[in-house]
């Protein structure tokens, strides 16, 4: 029990390496984290200190002579980054725009990718979006016209785009026809090495909320000619690549809301411990309580959206479709909806910039935000997913649940995972939902489970009541999705938004249990006695918090967890994760000098 | 994106078309004596749920696995019963005529 799981070897080094959150002079300090905020500062020296470190040789497969191999040790690696500050993580984090490569590639642009990130820490961006367009990529403006000998001559803007200035690459989907169909975009991966600079323009940065030293910017071409190698795929492929390329990143997205997460509450907890009011701590007071641990319930959940996620893109790949959008629209709400409830306990100093612990609570809470905006905003996941649920509850009412095999390799984070294989992505995911399909399979556990030391017959009963009433939503669901489709053809319509809202819901609560059953005699006792499961259960997988709906002793069992992770100095999270210690300074050794979980072998 | 080949024997493409108009047809509740095989189906409102719908149909009621963007590539009943048709005869696709730019 509680030793580290392989997979999450290499960010719990990163973390030590990264240092003391409190000490002011280390690069990722909060105190550093937030000059570089009110200084609007790219955090180019932080983003060198990372690939220093050697991390960007985690975005390259292993078969291309990178690192990357599991995507629960990418994730992972991701929490660490955003934890301290979300600026740097989702700069750092475009280097896994490569993944376009990685998915339809050609080998000659997979080893020029690899060579080139792997020799010098290279990222592209990923220029889309376009200022009169937004996420309508087949409206898009900017257009690719293919020349006599093959090469392609590109005009027009893309913005807002991340690191469009200081990227080295510029991941384009350009139209190549005019008849806005599915097949009149096509991809790009340009080397801008490669490009006359007489021929394209960066735009200003823009001013934002959150992240205000991002290079958030944009892309201008005039007649830019591209050769022919920097199509990716074919010609028309364009959007089948921008929609495959996006189930990776939206799937890894959920990574940095935890990493928030831990930060906003962390913040707000030790706030809390320490203020005294009316005599005591206010941590004492029930209201507080109950709010950290519903904000702490938010976490939990949002961490088995992302630890099942990052299983299932290696098990079910062909059904990301479904999947990362659920785990994009999911994940980040709960941690808002967590960041909301930690400051009200922060109270008139969450209003304040420089307040308490630097003001990293209301720069995390801001940062956060965006990421229900980008890489297709909750929106857009919900219209994908609503364009998906009729064929998902008709493949259901007629489909096999999953073996109980299969339903262990994707839940038991001791399990070695197949090889991640991208171009096993497929654009839509036919109906399938290995989530929903597992549980009977854990309904089949659950009941077969006794009470034992850590887990007490009454709260057994009640998650299998909570387990019971989940599997009657999902049924009814299936119906209502049906009946609705048989009368109506609009999946654009606010009804079938609210129907998808309630299938990440109900993605929540099976995966929330699918995680508990296989790991609680493994992992933390206060994960074990099965409180923070039950809460996301009766609150039917809802992000919202149910503030003076959860029953004391749950309550106080999270509180006391909570706590316990303060005065440990842990990660909130369901695993055992040692954050570095009280004035640990940085170190700027290689993280490869550990031993990692760079193999699926011997797990 | 998917390739077809047109040299498909006669009777097994008429049947194709039968299936596929008859499928159509329940999707899009309209008759199936007015939907021809050379207009674009999205002529006809289908829009992405039922492109889903039909393409899942198709696999389930031939048995075989298709693209997931199949009617992307496929946008007519032509098209559908053209691709289906060499899929099922499994016939080598010598002459691939890809739908780039159509």
């Amino acid at each position: 029990m509680n030793t580290l799981l392989p997979q999450f070897r290499v960010a719990a080094e990163l973390e030590q390496r990264l240092g003391d959150t409190q000490l002011p002079q280390n690069l990722f300090s909060f105190k550093a984290t937030m000059e570089r905020d009110e200084g609007e500062v790219y955090p180019e020296q932080a983003v060198n200190f990372l690939n220093g470190l050697n991390l960007h040789h985690y975005y390259v497969p292993k078969a291309l002579g990178g690192r990357f191999v599991n995507c629960e040790e990418i994730l992972a690696i991701h929490r660490v980054v955003a934890r301290r500050d979300l600026a740097v993580a989702i700069t750092y984090s475009t280097v896994a725009w490569s993944t376009l490569i990685w998915i339809a590639g050609s080998n000659a642009q997979k080893e020029k990718m690899a060579g080139r990130i792997l020799g010098g820490g290279v990222a592209p961006c990923l220029a889309y979006s376009e200022k009169e367009h937004g996420a309508d990529l087949l409206g898009g403006s900017v257009t690719a016209t293919r020349l006599s000998n093959g090469d392609y001559e590109i005009d027009g803007e893309k913005w807002p785009i991340n690191r469009a200035t200081r990227g080295d690459f510029v991941s384009l989907v350009a139209s190549t026809s005019n008849d806005r169909g599915p097949r009149s975009l096509t991809a790009f991966m340009i080397d801008k090495r490669d490009l006359d600079p007489a021929t394209y323009y960066h735009l200003p940065r823009v001013k934002t909320l959150g992240l205000r030293g991002i290079d958030l910017s944009g892309i201008g071409f005039k007649k830019t000619i591209v050769r022919k190698e920097a199509v990716i795929g074919q010609e028309g492929e364009g959007l089948e690549a921008g929609l495959r390329g996006l189930q990776v990143t939206r799937t890894f997205c959920a990574s940095f809301a935890l990493g928030a997460g831990d930060t906003l509450l962390r913040t707000v907890a030790n706030f809390a411990i320490e203020r005294q009011l009316y005599g005591k701590a206010i941590v004492e007071l029930p209201h507080v309580r109950e709010l950290l641990a519903n904000a702490y319930v938010n976490l939990m959940a949002a961490e088995c959206i992302a630890f099942a996620a990052a299983r299932g893109m290696h098990l079910f790949t062909d059904q990301f479709s479904i999947w990362s959008a659920i785990a994009k629209v999911q994940a980040p709400a709960m941690v808002e909806r967590a960041g909301e409830a930690a400051a009200k306990v922060l109270g008139a100093r969450f209003y304040m910039r420089d307040e308490y612990q630097w003001g990293i609570f209301q720069k995390t809470f801001r940062d956060n935000l965006i990421i229900s905006i980008f890489d297709g905003s909750s929106v857009i996941c919900l219209n994908s997913i609503g364009a998906q649920l009729k064929q998902i509850s008709l493949t259901r009412q007629r489909g096999k649940s999953l073996s109980v095999e299969q339903v262990e390799a994707l839940y038991d984070l001791r399990r070695p995972l197949p090889e991640f294989q991208p171009s096993r992505i497929q654009v839509y995911s036919k109906g399938q939902d290995a989530v929903a399909a597992s549980l009977p399979v854990l309904l089949d556990k659950l009941a077969a489970m006794s009470a034992d030391a850590l887990l007490s017959e009454q709260r057994l009963l009640d998650i299998r009541n909570a387990a019971a009433t989940i599997a009657r939503q999902l049924a009814d669901f299936d119906q209502a999705v049906i009946s609705y489709f048989e009368t109506s053809k609009d999946s654009s319509a606010s009804a079938v938004f609210a129907k998808a809202e309630e299938y990440c819901q109900i993605h929540t609560s099976i995966v929330s249990l699918g995680i508990w059953l296989h790991n609680r005699t493994h992992l933390r006792d206060a994960f074990a006695n099965g409180a923070g499961l039950l809460a996301i259960l009766q609150r039917r997988g809802s992000p919202v918090l149910d503030v003076g709906g959860t029953d004391i002793p749950a309550r106080e069992s999270l509180m006391q967890d909570l706590l316990d992770r303060m005065q440990t100095n842990q990660m909130f999270s369901i695993i055992n994760f040692q954050l570095a210690a009280s004035g640990a300074g940085a170190s700027h050794t290689s993280i490869h000098s550990i031993v990692s979980s760079n193999s699926t072998e011997g797990r | 994106m998917i390739s077809h080949a047109r040299a498909i024997a006669p009777i097994e493409t008429l049947s194709m078309h039968h299936r596929i108009t008859g499928m159509l047809s329940r999707e899009l509740r309209m008759d199936a004596a007015n939907i021809s095989p050379e207009v674009p189906l999205t002529q006809y409102g289908i829009d992405s749920i039922a492109a889903l719908t039909i393409a899942g149909e198709l696999e389930d009621q031939l048995g075989i696995e298709l693209p997931s963007t199949l009617l992307w590539d496929c946008q007519t009943v032509n098209d559908l019963a053209d691709y289906l048709g060499a899929e099922l005869s499994g016939r080598q696709l010598a002459n691939e005529v890809s739908y780039a730019g159509h």
